[in-house]
C-alpha cells in the first residue's frame, strides 16, 4: 500500500491453516486486517504444498468468504415444482425450523427403512466431509447408500482399485527427487492435477530441472504434455493396450525384468494350476511355489526357499502348473506393438521404442543408499489417472499402466512410483497414528487403513444387493454410478430392490452440473420426497432439487482437524518429513452459518444418537481408557478436536496449540517412505481371485438378470474395447471427453471472479479445443460457435479453439455451463460436457463401475461468436 | 546502486495464474486491471508441437518510452529502478498506454463497480481500497511491490530472499519460476542466472532495456 497512507489497524494477524479450493489441502497462512481477511499465501515452512507458493485457486479464496451470494442462512424451497431450472422461490427460516424438520423427517425414515437415505458429499473436503462426515452418518444412521457427486462415477475410481491392490494408497506418483524417466498417461501429476496439485508441481519443476524425461501419452498436448520431452498423442480408451504392448516388448522382446522384486514382493512364483487358480497346500491351503534349487513345491513364506521359479511348467500332484508370472508373460504376447498401434494409432515403433528406454532407465539390480539404507534403486515410473481410466476398461487399463512398474521393481523404492504414505511409525511423542501394510491373505499386501467402506484386499464375498449401488453384489468398486445410469429403474426392478431413496443428504457436492444425461439424473433426483443440502451459494443442485438449503461455513470460517490425515491420500512421500495441520477459522462465521458438523452433532443429538456418535469418535480416534468420551457426553465438534489432537500428539498438543503454531511436522524414517523394501508382503500381477469372484457373482446377478461385462473378471490383464470404439456409423468420427484444468476444481470454482478473468483470457478453458487439420477439413475456424451431437442425440454447443497439439480424431473441453442464479459470475459460460452422455450401468466398468467419459460425436457449425 | 529486477523461468513455468491471480490478490485489483499476466501459443505441427507460456509485466525499462513521453511527469524512473506512478499527478491522457511497446498499462476509471454489479462492493473490495487505493482516472501498472520492498528495506531485510520483503508473483509461484533481486549485484541470484542461462530480453530492439529477464 502507498507508504503515505497507512490507516492504524486494530487487528493484522497472520493466522495458518489449510486452503479448501481442492483436496490437497495445502498448509496456508492468512492475513486478517480489521476483521477482514485481506490475503492467503503459501506456508513456506511445510512441505504440504509447495513450500510458499500458491496456486490461483488458493489466491482467490478471499472470494470465496467474501461472495455475495453466499448462504447466509438456512433456506426453504416454497415452490414445490423440481427441475433443471426452475426457481425455488427460498424463504428464509431459522436454525431451529430446518432442524426440526430434518429431525422429523429422518426419524420418520429411520423408523421405516434406513437405507432410504441417500448420503453425497463433496470430494473438495473428502477427509472431513468424505472419510469423515459420510461414513460416520452412514453409520449411525444405517445406510450404505452413498455417493460422491461425479467424482464417484468417473475420477480415478478404477484407478483406485489398482493402487490399492498394487500399493496401498490411495494415488501413487513418481518419487520425484530420484526419478530419472517418468510416463505420464492421461494425467497431468506436477503440473495441473488436483491431488497434491502444488507439492507435485514443486517437486516436478526440480526434477525436470535435475534432468528428469518426461513422456506424456495423452490425446491433448497440455499441462503435463507441454513440459514433456515427448507428448504422444493417443485416443482415448486405449492406453492399456499400449501398456501392455510395452509390457509385452519388455519382457519377451527385450528379455528384462526384476527377477528378485518378481520373485519375492508378487505373486509371479505362485503356482497356477490348469483351472487358472493358485496351487495350494491341502492343509493350510497357502499358494504353492516351486523352489528352484530344491526343485519341489514349497508354500509361499516357507522360509527354507532360497529361489523361485518364475517361468516354465512343472508337475505339482499330477498336474501341469505354472509360476503366474509365466502365464502373465505369455498372455502379453497377443499385445504386440503392432496390434496395440493399431487401437491407439501410436506408432508401433514408438511403443517399442518407449518401452526399450524405460526398462533400461531402470536401472535393475542398482541400488542407493539413503540414511545408512541400502535400498534398490528404479528410477522410472508409470503413473496415470483420471485421464486414462475414465473408461468402461478402467480397473484394467490401470493395472496394466502400473504393472509396468512392478515387473521393473520400481514402486516404492526411490526413485520408482510411489503411494502416498501409506505407513507410519507413529508420532514418536505417542507412539499414536501407527498405521500400515502387512501381509494379508494368501501374502498379499493389506493395509490397516482406507479410505472408503471397504479395504481393498482381501476382496469381500458378494450378496444380494441390499444397497441400491448394488456394490453389496461388486465389492471391488467403492462408488456406483448407478443414480445417473439410464437403466438404473431397470436394475433396481431386476434385484428388487424393497425400497426408493426417500431422504437425500447433500454436503456440498454440486452432482447436477457433472451428471452423465443431466434431464434423466434430474428424474431421479424429482423422485425424492426429502432433500437437504449444505453449500455455499446456490448452485445448480440446490436450486433444482435441495427443499433445505443449509449455509455452510467456508473453509476461512471452519475448524477441523480432520483435513490434515492424509495418509495414503495427499501427505507429503518420500522422505519429505510428516506433516499434520489443522484448519481453523480466519474470521468468525458470519451471519447464521454453521459448520457441517456442528450441525450434524446437533441433529444427531435430536435423534437420540449422541451414545452411538461418542462410540464412533472412541473407535475413529483410538480413545483409550479415561480419554474415552462417556456416552452421553455433549461434546462438542471442535472439543472432539482437542481431544483428538492431544490423544495423537500428547497433553502439551491442544487445538490452542495447534492453532497457534497450525500444525505438527515430524521428519519421516525410511521405513516408512520406502515400506516395501522393509515389508514382507506382496501385489498381485495375477488377479486369481477374480475366477471364484465372478463365479459367485454371476451366481446371484445370473438369477436377476443383471448383465455385466464379465469378460474383464478375468485374472490377467488384458486390454477391453469401450462402447466409443464399438461405434460403426461414421457420421460420429469424433471422440469427445473432457479433462481438468489447473485454474478449476471441477467447476466449482469457476464463479470467483479472479479465476473467471484468468478462465477467459486462457484460449482453451472456455472453449472447445480440436485439432488444427481435422477442423479445417471440416471447415472450421477458430471463434466458430459449434454444435457437437453425440451418438445418444444429445447436444451441446460453444466456442472453438483450434490446436496443434491434438489428436485429430478428438474434441474436448474442460465441462462448465452454470446457469444457477446464485453463480451469476460462472453463469451461461463454456458447455456442459456432461450432457453428451449417455451410459448403462451394464456398460460400466463391471469392476469398480466407472462410467465411460468419451463419447463419439459429430461436430457443426452454428454461428460466429 | 540497486537495480531491481526480475528472471522468469520458462522452463519451469507451468502456466497455473498463481502469479497473476496473486498479484490480483496482493493489490486487490479491480475487473481487467492486470499486473501481469500470461501468453499463450502453439508453435510446430502435429505431433511435434510446442506449448508456449509467456508471463509478462511491466518491464521497469531503463529507457523507458513511457517516461519520456509522460508530459505530467507523473511516470518516472527511480534510482533503484522501479518505474514509478504518482497518481496525484497522473491526469489520465494515456498517452503511456499508447507507448508502452510491451502494453503494461492500462487506465482505471471506475472504483465504484466491483465484480459483483448488482451487489455493490465487497467486504474485501472495501478493504482493498482502503489498503491499496487507486486513483480513477489514472494510468496503473506493476510497482514491483514497491511497498514491500521499502517496508522491508527498512526492517534490514533483503527482496528477493526474504519473502516478506518480495514482490507477491515470485513468492506466490509454485514452482519458483519467477526469481527477484539485484541486477547491479553480479553475485545476486538474478544476475547469477542471467550469466548462466543466457537470460534475454522481450523486444530488445526496442532499445528499452528491460529489467525482466527471461530463460529457457
Amino acid at each position: 500500500m502507498p507508504a503515505k497512507q497507512k490507516p492504524e489497524f486494530y487487528d493484522d494477524a497472520w493466522i495458518p491453516t489449510q486452503c479448501g479450493r481442492c483436496f490437497s489441502n495445502c498448509s496456508i497462512r492468512v492475513h486478517r486486517i480489521d476483521g477482514v481477511a485481506v490475503r492467503i499465501e503459501g506456508n513456506p515452512d511445510s512441505w504440504m504444498g509447495s513450500q510458499g507458493g500458491l496456486c490461483a485457486k488458493g489466491a482467490s479464496g478471499t472470494q470465496v468468504l467474501y461472495d455475495p451470494n453466499r448462504l447466509n442462512v438456512p433456506l426453504r424451497r416454497t415452490n414445490p415444482e423440481k427441475g433443471l431450472y426452475v426457481d425455488p422461490k427460498w424463504k428464509e427460516i431459522s436454525w431451529e425450523e430446518a432442524l426440526d424438520e430434518m429431525t422429523d423427517k429422518l426419524k420418520r425414515v429411520l423408523d421405516d427403512d434406513p437405507r432410504k437415505i441417500l448420503l453425497q458429499s463433496t470430494t473438495m473436503r473428502a477427509l472431513t466431509g468424505g472419510l469423515g462426515w459420510r461414513r460416520l452418518m452412514g453409520d449411525l444412521l444405517g445406510t450404505r447408500n452413498m455417493t460422491a457427486g461425479n467424482a464417484g462415477t468417473e475420477c480415478g475410481n478404477g484407478s483406485h482399485v489398482a493402487r490399492g491392490l498394487l500399493y496401498g494408497s490411495w494415488d501413487i506418483v513418481p518419487d520425484y527427487k530420484y526419478c530419472n524417466y517418468a510416463i505420464f498417461w492421461g494425467v497431468n501429476g506436477g503440473h495441473a492435477t488436483g491431488h497434491a496439485s502444488m507439492a507435485l508441481a514443486r517437486l516436478a519443476a526440480d526434477a525436470m530441472e535435475r534432468g528428469m524425461k518426461l513422456v506424456v501419452i495423452d490425446p491433448v498436448c497440455h499441462f503435463s504434455g507441454s513440459k514433456a520431452v515427448e507428448w504422444i498423442p493417443i485416443l482415448p480408451g486405449t492406453d492399456g493396450a499400449v501398456a501392455l504392448a510395452m509390457a509385452n516388448v519388455i519382457l519377451n522382446e527385450l528379455g528384462i525384468w526384476d527377477a528378485i522384486y518378481l520373485k519375492t514382493k508378487t505373486n509371479g512364483p505362485y503356482l497356477v494350476g490348469p483351472d487358472g487358480k493358485y496351487v495350494r497346500d491341502p492343509i493350510d491351503k497357502k499358494p504353492l511355489v516351486w523352489d528352484a534349487v530344491e526343485l519341489k513345491a514349497k508354500v509361499y513364506d516357507d522360509a527354507s526357499i532360497i529361489d523361485y521359479t518364475l517361468e516354465g511348467s512343472v508337475q505339482v500332484n499330477g498336474l501341469d502348473c505354472r509360476p503366474s508370472f509365466q502365464l502373465f508373460k505369455e498372455n502379453l504376447k497377443k499385445y504386440t506393438p503392432e496390434m496395440a498401434s493399431k487401437v491407439s494409432t501410436i506408432p508401433a515403433e514408438t511403443i517399442r521404442r518407449i518401452a526399450t528406454e524405460f526398462a533400461k532407465a531402470a536401472q535393475i539390480g542398482s541400488t542407493i543408499t539413503i540414511e545408512g539404507h541400502q535400498l534398490p534403486f528404479r528410477p522410472v515410473a508409470s503413473t496415470t489417472c483420471r485421464g486414462s481410466g475414465a473408461h468402461e476398461n478402467a480397473v484394467h487399463t490401470a493395472m496394466g499402466i502400473l504393472l509396468l512398474n512392478h515387473i521393473l521393481g520400481a514402486a516404492d523404492v526411490p526413485g520408482g512410483t510411489v503411494g502416498y504414505p501409506t505407513t507410519c511409525l507413529g508420532y514418536p511423542g505417542t507412539g499414536k497414528l501407527k498405521l500400515g501394510l502387512e501381509k494379508g491373505l494368501d501374502g498379499l499386501l493389506t493395509v490397516s487403513r482406507w479410505m472408503l467402506t471397504h479395504l481393498p484386499w482381501p476382496v469381500k464375498d458378494p450378496k444380494f444387493p441390499g444397497d441400491a449401488g448394488l456394490l453389496d453384489l461388486f465389492p471391488l468398486g467403492s462408488m456406483s454410478s448407478i443414480w445417473v445410469t439410464s437403466d438404473r429403474e431397470e436394475i433396481w426392478d431386476k434385484i428388487r430392490l424393497p425400497y426408493k431413496i426417500e431422504v437425500m443428504l447433500n454436503y456440498g457436492s454440486n452432482s447436477v452440473i457433472s451428471a452423465p444425461n443431466p434431464e434423466w439424473y434430474a428424474e431421479f433426483l424429482k423422485k425424492i420426497p426429502f432433500i437437504v443440502s449444505w453449500d455455499l451459494v446456490p448452485n445448480e443442485f440446490a436450486e433444482g432439487f435441495a427443499d433445505l438449503l443449509l449455509p455452510d461455513t467456508s473453509y476461512l470460517e471452519t475448524f477441523t482437524w480432520m483435513e490434515g490425515t492424509g495418509f495414503f491420500f495427499n501427505y507429503p512421500f518420500g522422505m519429505e518429513p510428516w506433516t499434520f495441520h489443522i484448519t481453523q477459522p480466519v474470521v468468525k462465521p458470519a451471519h447464521e452459518r454453521r459448520f457441517l458438523m456442528d450441525v450434524t452433532f446437533d441433529l444427531l443429538d435430536r435423534l437420540g444418537k449422541r451414545k452411538e456418535l461418542n462410540e464412533y469418535w472412541n473407535r475413529h480416534i483410538g480413545l483409550e481408557g479415561a480419554d474415552q468420551l462417556e456416552p452421553t457426553e455433549k461434546i462438542t465438534w471442535e472439543q472432539l478436536g482437542d481431544r483428538a489432537l492431544k490423544h495423537y500428539f500428547g497433553q502439551d498438543h491442544s487445538v490452542e496449540w495447534f492453532k497457534k503454531h497450525g500444525g505438527m511436522i515430524w521428519p519421516k524414517k525410511i521405513q516408512e517412505a520406502y515400506w516395501r523394501h522393509f515389508t514382507d508382503a506382496r501385489i498381485p500381477i495375477y488377479l486369481e481371485f477374480m475366477i471364484d469372484l465372478k463365479k459367485k457373482i454371476r451366481a446371484i446377478a445370473d438369477e436377476s438378470g443383471i448383465k455385466a461385462n464379465w469378460d474383464q473378471y478375468t485374472p490377467l490383464i488384458e486390454w477391453f474395447p469401450c462402447s466409443p470404439h464399438l461405434v460403426s456409423d461414421s457420421k460420429y468420427d469424433l471422440y469427445c471427453f473432457t479433462y481438468r484444468d489447473i485454474l478449476h476444481s471441477n467447476s466449482s470454482t469457476m464463479e470467483q471472479p479472479w479465476l473467471d478473468e484468468a478462465t477467459q483470457m486462457n484460449p482453451y478453458t472456455y472453449n472447445i479445443s480440436m485439432n488444427f487439420h481435422t477442423a479445417k477439413q471440416k471447415g472450421l475456424k477458430d471463434k466458430d460457435l459449434i454444435e457437437i451431437e453425440s451418438i445418444h442425440g444429445h447436444k451441446i454447443r460453444g466456442r472453438l479453439k483450434l490446436r496443434k497439439g491434438q489428436h485429430p480424431q478428438t474434441i474436448a473441453l474442460v465441462s462448465a455451463g452454470h446457469w444457477a442464479k446464485g453463480q451469476p459470475i460462472a453463469a451461461n459460460k463454456g458447455a456442459n460436457f456432461y450432457a453428451l452422455l449417455e451410459s448403462k450401468f451394464e456398460d460400466c466398468d463391471p469392476l469398480a463401475f466407472t462410467m465411460e467419459m468419451s463419447v463419439r460425436v459429430k461436430v457443426k457449425k452454428v454461428g460466429r461468436r | 546502486m540497486v537495480r531491481w529486477g526480475m528472471v522468469i523461468d520458462l522452463k519451469r513455468c507451468i502456466g497455473c495464474y498463481s502469479c497473476m491471480v496473486g498479484c490480483k490478490q496482493e493489490h486487490f485489483l479491480p475487473p481487467n486491471i492486470f499486473w501481469t499476466r500470461l501468453l499463450i501459443s502453439e508453435t510446430g505441427e502435429y505431433p511435434q508441437v510446442t506449448n508456449h507460456v509467456y508471463p509478462v509485466l511491466c518491464n521497469h525499462c531503463k529507457e523507458a518510452i513511457c517516461v519520456k513521453v509522460c508530459p505530467s511527469g507523473s511516470t518516472d524512473q527511480r534510482d533503484d529502478g522501479i518505474v514509478n506512478i504518482d497518481y496525484d499527478k497522473c491526469v489520465g491522457c494515456g498517452y503511456c498506454v499508447v507507448a508502452c511497446p510491451y502494453q503494461q498499462r492500462t487506465i482505471y476509471n471506475d472504483s465504484k463497480t466491483g465484480y459483483f454489479s448488482a451487489q455493490g462492493l465487497t467486504e474485501l473490495e472495501v478493504i482493498g481500497q482502503k489498503l491499496y487505493p487507486l486513483k480513477p482516472g489514472t494510468v496503473v501498472k506493476c510497482d514491483f511491490c514497491k511497498e514491500k520492498i521499502e517496508e522491508g528495506i527498512r526492517k534490514g531485510l533483503n527482496p528477493g530472499v526474504d519473502r516478506e520483503a518480495t514482490p507477491a508473483c515470485i513468492n506466490n509461484c509454485p514452482v519458483k519460476a519467477r526469481v527477484f533481486g539485484n541486477l547491479s549485484d553480479p553475485n545476486s541470484k538474478v544476475s547469477i542466472l542471467i550469466r548462466q542461462r543466457k537470460g534475454f530480453q522481450l523486444h530488445p530492439e526496442f532499445g528499452t532495456d528491460p529489467s525482466v529477464y527471461y530463460i529457457d
